[in-house]
């Protein structure tokens, strides 16, 4: 997998203060994207041990609320192992900090990703750009959701956060 | 033919103002007196007659029909030359220069007030005083001569000497000659409980939260009109408990007389002393909830009046509004919760017809440990609704009532709470008997020294330089204590509201106004640490390295002014400047003297006071942990900023993380800059790049922070530093 940059404290991505990882590679492509750079899943660097040392490292201040994964699209199909893999070890290290997940896939279609245990937030689908809305917080369009992932999957129904 | 022009008055000479004056061979001789008088030489009449005449006749003789001044006296030097009269040219030349400089120096001044009385030089040294107005223009022709009659009859020579050579700058000189103070907490507890006077009425103590929030406008106004900075409010919730209480008891009674039958053991003028949670009005419960009701939106219609006579009432020449300022926050009583809670709806709310985000009063929400900090505390949700306000409107500011540097104030008494004034001054610890007390006190005056200046001329030397500013914060103290005893000497009656009212507290008139200026405070600021720290060391204090040598020159700073207060028993403190057209102006005389220095020079501002440069790439939380590691050597007034995206209104979770890191890191005062764009067609608010992202309109306003304060659109109301300093400010958050 491959990223484009690591925010240490951003406060555009999510409830409370965050990292931010930014990944390449979607396979959405919708039109008006802001980040249509991130689309090429070679695009920036290569995401190693020393980038999750890193992201381990700036989650550790109390005043950091948790992580949120954004792109690109962290759920390309070729991202999906590496993101498993560092949000399982992040669970692990840091069980109080919450973890967001931008997707352009709708709930339901990846609703049963082994990945999915580990998200405390999905905000999921396209942007699209008859449905945008500058006023919405954390997503661009009315048709994405901001979704509590546990309640969501518990109820087998979608639970989404009141923003 | 030659003897007839002169005669018929047709050879003229020309004047320096351009007019044409008839040729009068008596003025040369004149002339050439004055000269031969201080040159001892005999005869002089004669000499004096015959060099003229000599001069005449040439002229005639070349048929010269008009004559510049300065080619006759360029004739008048060779003539004298020429007859071997050296000695006597030399005096004429010296005369003819003296006059020059004069001229000059005159004319400078005329230039000056040319240019301001006819907005031809628009520097935007306050981003709150509108140059091109007409009283705009009147108030600037009149500050370049206040400002040049101070310099050269108010002050000492070093005085004057260290202003002019960028080195401790005198602030607010135009105020000088007057002798007028800066800023002052007004002591509105007081004031409302016992009414006040002005020249041309007096005014009873008001009955209503109604009016009383309308006489904290007045008031300010009045105050603002004795004095060239802010007027502040210190604990405006806890003052306004008696006057809402009145309210209710109004309403209260309508209640019993249209709603529900009943009555009360106690009259109107009891009310103030009685809780309207008091059983005694709880018993009736319809005559409660309308008097409940009716109170609450009185109370939010008069703090909506109160807002908009800070932002209308244009009381200074330049259609200034007053720097006013508005402490709350604290008070867990319900009348003074009721208070709080309606100057942030109001500020919320915004103001007009497009709902514009007030540009004053400045609020400052004080954050105080069981009181508002966290969930469970009884103003918890005033808190929340305070940073709500900040994420919409940048204001309130935050100040921190737990600082260690207030320690010592009274819990049970709101006076001593520690409050600002916007811009940052706060009223430490008054060596005089008010202890921690902010009512009634303010900054008399204060000085900034320039610090870069000191470097330059330490050559980058650290050991000299400490040398140097030890040196200049011994004058700046003599400075300020010239200045002090000049203000010190003006008569009660040039401020007749102030000393009349004891707005300024503990004016003893048999003592002079002496007695009442003794408990504020006389602050030595100072500008550009960051610039200093790089002529000295090549870094600045982001690095360990650089934050050793600024704690050092802090604790000279703070030892020296601890010393002269004891020493000269007046409040001296450490200021860290807001230096808003200082910050440009002191750049530009050093980039004049010194060239432009990478790090230094290399932008149209020195950074203020001792703030991380606002370009520097950092977190938040690193910002704060590095100014949290100066603010304690201040104790005159500081600000720390953060500079935030616009979509933090949808984070308050985030900006409550944000304001507690900096209040547990003892960060005494602390603002929030989150960028205001307002479209002027449909209102809409947020950050815009050059339109509105709603309705495409291209006019907007863009509200920017400048030395605590909003103030209009910064593009047209900055200087020219400021704009540049604005846009060089960097959002904070740090990317990998």
């Amino acid at each position: 997998m491959n990223y484009l940059k690591i925010e240490s404290s951003s406060l555009s991505n999510g409830l409370g203060w965050r990292v931010v990882l930014w990944v390449s590679g979607c396979s959405h492509k919708c039109p008006f994207c802001q980040n249509p750079e991130t689309w090429d899943s070679t695009a920036g660097k290569k995401f190693t041990d020393k980038e999750k040392e890193l992201i381990i490292k700036l989650l550790k201040p109390d005043y950091i609320k948790g992580l949120t994964l954004s792109g690109g699209d962290p759920l390309f199909e070729t991202n999906r192992n590496d993101i498993l893999k560092l949000i399982k070890e992040i669970k692990e290290v840091y069980p109080n900090k919450d973890i967001w997940l931008y997707t352009g896939y709708s709930f339901n279609e990846i609703k049963n990703l082994q990945l999915m245990k580990y998200i405390d937030v999905l905000i999921d689908g396209k942007f699209i750009n008859e449905e945008r809305d500058i006023t919405l917080a954390f997503r661009g369009s009315v048709n994405q959701k901001i979704i509590d992932v546990n309640k969501s999957l518990n109820n087998n129904e979608i639970a989404e956060l009141n923003l | 033919m030659a003897f007839i022009l002169e005669r018929m008055g047709i050879m003229k000479v020309r004047k320096r103002n351009g007019k044409l004056q008839q040729f009068n061979c008596e003025k040369i001789y004149d002339a050439i007196c004055a000269a031969l008088n201080s040159a001892n030489v005999t005869d002089k009449n004669h000499v004096a007659w015959e060099i003229a005449s000599e001069i005449k006749q040439e002229l005639i003789l070349n048929n010269t029909k008009i004559i510049e001044i300065e080619t006759l006296q360029d004739l008048v030097e060779a003539k004298l030359m020429i007859s071997g009269l050296t000695d006597v040219a030399r005096k004429y030349i010296r005369y003819r220069y003296d006059r020059e400089r004069i001229r000059q120096s005159k004319s400078k001044l005329m230039i000056d007030i040319s240019e301001k009385l006819n907005a031809t030089n628009v520097e935007n040294q306050n981003a709150n005083l509108d140059e091109k107005s007409f009283s705009g223009r009147m108030n600037e022709a009149n500050r370049v001569v206040m400002k040049d009659y101070a310099l050269y009859n108010c002050m000492s020579e070093m005085a004057r000497n260290n202003h002019l050579n960028n080195e401790v700058y005198i602030h607010d000189l135009d105020s000088y000659a007057v002798g007028m103070h800066n800023c002052l907490s007004i002591p509105f507890d007081k004031l409302l409980a016992n009414g006040f006077t002005t020249r041309q009425c007096d005014v009873r103590p008001p009955k209503s939260i109604n009016t009383a929030m309308q006489l904290v406008a007045v008031i300010m106004q009045l105050q603002s009109l004795q004095q060239f900075g802010g007027v502040s409010a210190t604990h405006l919730d806890w003052t306004m408990v008696p006057f809402v209480r009145y309210s209710f008891y109004k309403h209260f009674k309508n209640g019993l007389k249209y709603v529900e039958e009943g009555s009360l053991d106690f009259g109107k003028e009891e009310a103030k002393d009685v809780s309207i949670n008091d059983e005694r009005y709880k018993k009736y419960s319809k005559a409660y909830k309308y008097a409940y009701d009716m109170t609450e939106k009185e109370t939010y219609q008069a703090v909506e009046a109160m807002y908009h006579n800070l932002n209308t009432l244009q009381s200074r020449s330049g259609q200034q509004l007053p720097f006013s300022s508005i402490n709350y926050g604290t008070c867990t009583l319900e009348e003074g919760r009721m208070v709080t809670k309606a100057l942030l709806e109001v500020s919320i709310e915004g103001l007009g017809a497009l709902r514009k985000t007030p540009i004053f009063p400045c609020g400052i929400f004080q954050c105080m440990k069981g009181v508002n900090r966290k969930p469970g505390e009884p103003n918890y949700d005033l808190f929340k609704l305070a940073l709500k306000s900040t994420s919409l409107r940048l204001y309130p500011n935050y100040v921190n009532v737990d600082w260690s540097n207030n320690a010592g104030y009274d819990i049970n008494d709101p006076k001593t709470y520690l409050s600002t004034m916007g811009c940052r001054t706060s009223n430490g610890y008054d060596i005089n008997g008010l202890e921690q007390t902010k009512d009634g006190r303010g900054n008399i005056c204060p000085v900034t020294i320039i610090m870069p200046t000191l470097a330059m001329q330490a050559k980058g030397d650290v050991e000299k330089f400490m040398e140097l500013l030890d040196k200049k914060i011994h004058e700046a103290r003599d400075m300020l204590l010239e200045r002090f005893e000049w203000i010190a000497s003006q008569p009660a009656s040039s401020a007749n509201f102030m000393y009349e009212n004891n707005t300024m507290e503990g004016y003893i008139p048999e003592e002079g106004i002496r007695s009442a200026l003794r408990h504020g405070t006389i602050v030595i600021g100072q500008l550009g640490l960051a610039e200093t720290l790089q002529l000295l060391i090549g870094k600045d204090h982001t690095e360990p390295e650089g934050m050793q040598l600024a704690k050092r020159i802090e604790q000279l700073f703070k030892d020296r002014c601890d010393q002269f207060k004891q020493q000269y028993k007046l409040n001296f403190g450490v200021y860290y400047t807001p230096a808003e057209n200082l910050c440009y102006t002191a750049l530009n005389k050093f980039v004049e003297k010194y060239g432009v220095i990478k790090n230094v020079s290399d932008r149209e501002f020195f950074t203020n006071s001792m703030h991380v440069p606002v370009y520097k790439e950092m977190t938040p939380f690193e910002k704060i942990d590095i100014e949290a590691q100066l603010t304690g050597y201040s104790n005159a007034g500081c600000i720390t900023y953060v500079e935030l995206e616009s979509t933090s209104k949808h984070n308050i979770e985030a900006l409550e993380t944000l304001v507690n890191y900096a209040m547990d890191k003892d960060i005494p005062y602390f603002a929030i800059n989150i960028p205001n764009d307002t479209c002027l067609k449909c209102g809409f608010t947020d950050e815009f790049n050059d339109s509105c992202p709603m309705c495409g309109s291209q006019e907007i306003q863009q509200l920017r922070r400048v030395t605590g304060y909003l103030t209009g659109n910064y593009k047209t109301a900055f200087n020219k530093g400021k704009i540049e300093e604005t846009e060089m400010r960097v959002k904070h958050n740090k990317i990998y």
